[in-house]
């Protein structure tokens, strides 16, 4: 049986014949292939390019923030023994984490990218989306890492070391995102400036006796409902940030 | 493929920036014509979908474009007047992050990046930073971005804003190479830009689309309307005001003028050939007190 395939099929051959192609010929059918399969599959798996390319757009300065506020906290892991200590550290050094979110989120309207961005495939409210997850998240690593070297080496409730941090990084990035809205910088020096007095002003109300320290003391007693409290403004600005990036162009050209 | 502007009108608060524009675009080259504050970027900006009309609807293949959302920004090129860039970027990594936001996958931006740079005559300077570029290179560079999706619909808004003559003839043979099979808006100002690429002129005026058609019929319509005329300079000051004066040219002792008008403007004036700029002037009354029809299309 498998003769009379073998046959057939030489049969065929003969009845078929093929002139031999040239090698340059070979190889210009097979770029114009690949070149092919690219148009085709231009769209495919971009989503990790985008939020890669959004990550190598962030300032460096932002990263060694992060950075420097980890050695910071690193620095006084003995001396913080207790979760009062630990919270005092927070209050101070999470608004610096935070510090330069709002440069990031109004880089695009100070170089003039907006209209040209809003013209693409994604839209500004997913950049806008897409920087918030990533400065957040890096944020929120950083708390995490430090929660967990204090609980670690305090032998501490992780969980109720990172809720101390958790709180003043919902107030900081609210606080942000409402100067993101309500506050349109023209020029990044009064942006960054601007963004530094936040964070100041953040961290030494929250050490304040007279400002907001007692409020921010009795505030922890309830840490769990302080905690959903923050959130849920933060869930909400970022909801009303979103919102507003879908509707950018309406609002930079006027309706 | 098909665009469908119908009865485009665009308004803030009292000003009516577009008004009852209508047309449908098939691929080729369209050169939008008109004066400063005619509307034209607005109504690339309601065409880019960046800006809702007031009234009436843009339509891509049969379908509203704020309906198709980002599908149509796939298919969609946009170079604004004023496109910006973060300082920190080189040409290539500007290139790449425009290619992000685009949505594309990084092989086919990498690859789409290396011949695009290549055809705007940039790959020398992928790695210079694009505030450190002229402003011709800078404008190349505005077109490559615009290009990276190889888009369908091609919107450029005064590209060639800003350039001297020899970069400017280099960016039109340019557009006129990656046109092809494209529907290309070429907004500008500066008429020869168009005069020779375009298969379209959609001229507007005050927010009105004036005129539509080919070049050689913009041109026709002023046939037999253009004069050439030597004047005193004293006479000057009068045939201004009541004609349109596409060209003053002082010899020794006399002034040359061009004048459009239906009517032979003094005894002594010649009928002269008609260029593209008689007609735009001819259509925007820009000179003078003597305009053109208003609403002839």
């Amino acid at each position: 049986m498998k003769n009379i395939d073998k046959k057939m099929i030489r049969q065929i051959k003969k009845a078929y014949p093929v002139s031999p192609l040239k090698e340059s010929n070979m190889q210009a059918t097979i770029s114009q292939a690949k070149l092919l399969l690219l148009e085709n599959t231009k769209y495919n798996h971009s989503l990790g390019f985008f939020i890669w390319s959004q990550i190598k757009n962030i300032s460096p300065f932002f990263w060694l923030l992060q950075l420097l506020c980890f050695v910071y906290m690193m620095w006084n892991v003995r001396g913080a023994a207790d979760i009062e200590s630990i919270r005092i550290l927070f209050a101070m050094l999470v608004p610096v984490l935070v510090l330069y979110m709002l440069p990031e989120l109004y880089k695009m309207h100070i170089n003039n990218m907006t209209e040209l961005e809003a013209a693409c495939a994604h839209s500004p409210a997913k950049i806008v989306a897409s920087k918030l997850l990533i400065l957040s998240t890096s944020n929120f690593i950083v708390i995490t890492m430090i929660s967990f070297v204090f609980g670690l080496y305090h032998q501490l409730n992780v969980a109720t070391i990172l809720a101390q941090g958790l709180i003043p990084l919902n107030i900081s990035i609210s606080i942000s995102l409402l100067f993101f809205e309500f506050v349109k910088f023209k020029s990044p020096y009064a942006m960054l400036v601007s963004a530094v007095l936040i964070a100041v002003t953040i961290a030494a109300m929250m050490q304040s006796a007279l400002l907001g320290w007692p409020i921010y003391i009795r505030a922890f007693e309830y840490w769990q409902a302080t905690l959903f409290v923050s959130a849920i403004i933060l869930f909400a600005l970022m909801s009303i940030t979103l919102y507003r990036a879908n509707h950018a162009k309406e609002w930079y050209y006027g309706t | 493929m098909e665009l469908k502007i119908q009865n485009v009108t665009k308004k803030y608060k009292d000003l009516v920036a577009v008004n009852a524009f209508d047309g449908t675009l098939t691929p080729g080259i369209y050169g939008l014509l008109g004066p400063n504050g005619a509307g034209k970027t607005t109504l690339l900006r309601v065409v880019c979908a960046l800006t809702r009309p007031t009234e009436g609807k843009v339509l891509y293949g049969n379908m509203e474009i704020e309906k198709l959302g980002a599908e149509y920004r796939k298919v969609l090129g946009f170079m604004p007047q004023n496109f910006g860039y973060y300082p920190h970027f080189k040409t290539e990594r500007y290139l790449e992050y425009i290619a992000s936001i685009k949505g594309l996958n990084p092989h086919y931006a990498k690859n789409k990046i290396s011949s695009l740079l290549e055809l705007v005559g940039l790959t020398e300077k992928r790695k210079s930073k694009v505030g450190h570029l002229s402003g011709g290179m800078r404008q190349r560079l505005g077109i490559a971005q615009a290009l990276l999706n190889d888009p369908d619909v091609l919107i450029l808004d005064e590209p060639t804003a800003g350039l001297d003559p020899e970069e400017r003839v280099k960016f039109r043979n340019l557009i006129s190479t990656i046109s092809q099979e494209k529907i290309t808006i070429l907004s500008t100002h500066i008429i020869t830009d168009v005069a020779y690429i375009a298969s379209d002129i959609l001229l507007m005026k005050e927010g009105h689309l004036t005129f539509r058609g080919s070049v050689d019929a913009l041109i026709g319509m002023v046939q037999g309307k253009v004069w050439s005329t030597t004047v005193e300079s004293c006479e000057i000051g009068g045939i201004t005001k009541n004609y349109i004066v596409s060209n003053v040219q002082n010899t020794a002792d006399q002034t040359e003028l061009r004048i459009i008008s239906g009517d032979k403007p003094t005894n002594d004036a010649v009928q002269v050939e008609p260029t593209l700029e008689d007609a735009y002037l001819f259509y925007t009354g820009e000179i003078g007190t003597a305009g053109g029809p208003e609403n002839e299309i």
